[in-house]
């Protein structure tokens, strides 16, 4: 099930922040199932989506990184029993307060993947990287990453 | 030094001769309003690119100083670089364009020599290239006052609304809608040759003494202030109940400190990412808690008060002391800023109190 | 009605059933009140009420203010309608218990938006926007009330946000990331918004934490847009709407638009209006197992 390999110009950087029980044991899958999907992705193990501070999306986005992926357990299959209920309402809060700020939502997704919805995986993974990429890099905070690029000197052609 | 008058009516012409001229300039402007019902006029100086739309002159002094323009909000200074298993340390390249800050008032302009005094090497003992080359290349137009509010007490502190300390050149409001033009440096000669095709000759000495006169009748906010740094050098009063009582209210928030033209303080850190920064320096509060916070846990000023008696010291005598420089100008900022209406005149007023009380009297616990 | 306040507060303090009133005074310029601290019986006349009382006074309450370190065990407060959901909310997250507070409740016509704008009396045109949309003239809870407290009906959901908030939502996202860029442009991170928030009330705000370092000390732009964020983020269904902090930034930034945008999305997404319940959870430690979660794939 190889896919063809094509060259881009530009390629994103994706974060991904997963929970361990449910959303990793997933990724593990495909990987264990060889399947193919976009290797853009880093991956942050966090043991439930409850765990996931919208702090460290914000810090995702400063560092430079172009699109952010924020999945977890199922409602009613966390392994904490609640964590996800939580994460839900957190990230809907969170999600309003980033629009309004002017920051593109299409950078960050949040999903339910389970362990055993490797495809599912692969297919969230596929279909963010290539929206991804039609952006662009993350314009807003690209310049924002490096406060003083114009400050360094330039060097002699 | 010839003075000169000028119409005021051609201050957005001066604006664009200067433009024309190379140089950076920023003048006050109103800002935008707010679309909101709660929104209070607001004029600040910042970068023109046109002479229209200028706020000279008008309202009683901008919202910000000048000291963001000299000693700026943020500034890198240097990069570095992880190279295997060295760092690499580069300079970092700052503009130091010629600038004239146009419609500067008095009390603004003279807390310039203030922040001189500390990031010169002639007091400080070391130099802040950064400061004092930006410094170099700024020309201060100042413009009288003639409107003081009822914040303003720049007399209580050995100013005046039409004084030209820290002025390059001199503008006062006379008569006739006209302004009289007096440069004051060499660098104010080179600005006002530019602008000598708006002017006119001579200049009227008596109108403008009468016009700083007229201004300084309007300052309602009057305090003694000779007495002051006696009463600070004294240590006892160190531990004056009045610190606790007056300075109980207040919230530590910082914004007197950040919209004082004569407040310096600075914090350096290194910011990085994957291996590569900068050293940044950025402005500082000696109102935050933890400014005073040593490594062991241990706070010398661990109350809001103590903070609060810090910045009082600091304005009215520790600058005296260390820089011999002014320490307060008496824009009145930190009075219209306070949240809670921390007033550093109520300070002037009940420290001259305690001062002014003969000396046994004050030893006195039982005294009414 | 404040003659009967001062009258009841100078029994109080009499009878040490408190140890400190604290309320507003007259400031230094006629146009200005200022929070005064009475803790005299013989003190009480400084206590005034009017509309230029603009300060919100419970933040002398949060513990972040050395309020534990002064042994009070019980403080009197003058509130207004707005102040004293803001203590409502303290209590319901547990920063403070209710026997700790004798609430002195006042009835408020509004106060005047800024100091400045007071010229003698109270007009639509100096009122600030907040209580053109207040539903707690008359407070909700207090320990003493001058004269009779009418019952008012508060289950029904707030009245939509300012207008500032609307328009600002109203633009395309671009348009609004170029409008808050050059707002933020002025911010050099004083902290004056977080340091007269009532709830602001860690002990080590995250911004002074250095071990490790989420949000950048430096005021550039991405130093200021992680610090707004981050506030308005631990503000969320907790926010009471006093306005204190747009009032206190000293450059002028309206720092409380996101406040009330996220107070709209709690009261449309959670049902939940922060300040009138001691008892009622606050949205973010609870959940509905039916919650929206369309934007979740």
């Amino acid at each position: 099930m190889s896919k063809k390999i094509t060259r881009h110009d530009f390629e994103p950087k994706i974060m991904a922040f997963v929970c361990k029980w449910c959303t990793y044991s997933g990724a593990d899958l495909a990987g264990t199932s060889r399947m193919d999907y976009s290797p853009n992705v880093r991956m942050v193990r966090l043991p439930c989506s409850g765990r996931i501070d919208p702090q460290f999306l914000i810090k995702a986005f400063e560092q430079g990184v172009d699109g952010v992926i924020v999945s977890g357990c199922h409602p009613g299959d966390c392994h904490y029993n609640e964590g996800n209920y939580y994460a839900r309402r957190r990230n809907l809060a969170f999600r309003e307060l980033l629009d309004f700020h002017g920051i593109d939502l299409a950078r960050l997704e949040f999903s339910w993947i389970s362990a055993a919805e490797a495809i599912k995986w692969t297919k969230v993974i596929d279909v963010f990287t290539d929206k991804i990429r039609e952006l662009g890099q993350h314009r807003e905070y690209a310049d924002m990453t490096d406060p003083y690029a114009h400050y360094l000197v330039k060097e002699a052609a | 030094m010839k003075t000169a008058t000028l119409n005021q009516t051609d201050i957005g012409k001066c604006l664009d001769l200067l433009l024309q001229s190379e140089f950076r300039v920023i003048a006050p402007q109103l800002r935008p309003r707010l679309e909101s019902p709660d929104a209070i006029d607001v004029m600040m100086l910042t970068q023109i690119d046109s002479g229209e739309n200028h706020a000279v002159g008008q309202g009683v002094l901008p919202l910000n100083g000048v000291k963001e323009f000299l000693f700026v909000k943020d500034e890198p200074l240097f990069a570095f670089e992880n190279k295997g298993k060295k760092v690499l340390m580069t300079e970092v390249h700052h503009d130091y364009p010629k600038t004239v800050i146009f419609g500067v008032r008095p009390c603004d302009a003279a807390s310039v020599s203030s922040q001189n005094a500390v990031f010169s090497k002639a007091n400080a003992g070391f130099e802040d290239p950064f400061f004092t080359k930006r410094l170099e290349n700024t020309t201060i137009v100042t413009y009288s006052c003639t409107n003081p509010d009822m914040s303003c007490f720049c007399t209580s502190v050995g100013l005046a609304p039409d004084s030209d300390r820290g002025s390059d050149l001199h503008l006062t409001e006379i008569p006739g809608n006209r302004l009289q033009v007096e440069p004051k440096t060499p660098a104010g000669e080179i600005v006002a040759k530019i602008l000598e095709p708006l002017f006119q000759w001579p200049g009227e000495p008596q109108a403008r003494t009468q016009a700083g006169k007229e201004a300084q009748d309007k300052i309602t906010r009057i305090r003694n202030s000779h007495l002051i740094k006696g009463w600070l050098d004294e240590l006892s009063n160190f531990d004056d109940e009045l610190w606790e009582r007056l300075g109980e209210k207040c919230i530590g928030c910082g914004a007197c400190t950040f919209m004082c033209p004569t407040c310096h303080c600075f914090d350096i850190v290194d910011e990085n990412r994957g291996g590569k920064g900068y050293r940044i320096k950025f402005w500082d509060s000696c109102q935050f808690d933890h400014f005073t916070l040593h490594a062991s846990g241990h706070n010398p000023r661990d109350s809001q008060y103590k903070r609060y008696r810090n910045r009082f010291s600091c304005k009215f005598k520790i600058y005296l002391d260390k820089f011999d420089a002014q320490g307060c100008v008496g824009c009145g900022r930190c009075i219209r800023d306070c949240p809670v209406n921390l007033d550093i005149t109520e300070y002037m007023k009940e420290v001259d109190l305690k001062a002014s009380l003969p000396n046994a009297l004050q030893r006195d616990p039982d005294f009414e | 009605m404040i003659e009967a306040i001062r009258t009841q507060a100078h029994n109080l303090l009499e009878n040490k059933e408190i140890d400190v009133v604290i309320g507003y005074g007259n400031g230094s310029d006629p146009t200005r009140t200022t929070p005064v601290f009475i803790r005299k019986p013989e003190e009480v006349n400084r206590l005034i009420f009017d509309p230029r009382c603009i300060n919100s006074l419970p933040v002398y309450l949060n513990k972040r203010q050395g309020y534990p370190k002064k042994g009070w065990k019980r403080v009197g407060i003058i509130g207004k309608g707005c102040d004293i959901r803001a203590i409502t909310q303290l209590i319901a997250e547990n920063q403070l218990s209710r026997d700790e507070v004798y609430i002195f409740g006042v009835p408020c016509d509004g106060v005047v938006s800024h100091f400045s704008k007071w010229d003698g009396s109270l007009r639509d045109d100096n009122r600030a926007t907040k209580c053109s949309e207040c539903d707690v003239h008359i407070p909700n809870d207090c320990d003493f009330f001058p004269g009779e407290r009418p019952e008012v009906d508060r289950s029904g959901p707030y009245k939509v946000s300012a207008p500032q908030v609307l328009n600002l939502f109203n633009l395309k996202t671009d348009k609004r990331f170029k409008f808050w860029e050059k707002e933020f442009e002025r911010c050099f991170k004083c902290y004056a918004c977080r340091e007269v928030c009532p709830h602001c009330s860690c002990n080590i705000c995250i911004t002074d934490r250095t071990t490790p370092n989420w949000i950048d000390q430096a005021p550039h732009t991405k130093g200021v847009f992680g610090w707004h964020l981050t506030r308005a983020l631990h503000l969320v269904g907790r926010c009471t709407g006093c306005g204190e902090c747009t009032r206190a930034c000293p450059v002028d930034i309206q720092v409380d638009l996101f406040n009330q945008r996220m107070k709209d999305v709690v009261q449309g997404s959670f049902g939940y209006k922060s300040g009138y319940s001691e008892t009622e959870k606050p949205p973010l430690i609870t959940y509905m197992t039916d919650d929206s979660e369309n934007f979740i794939q």
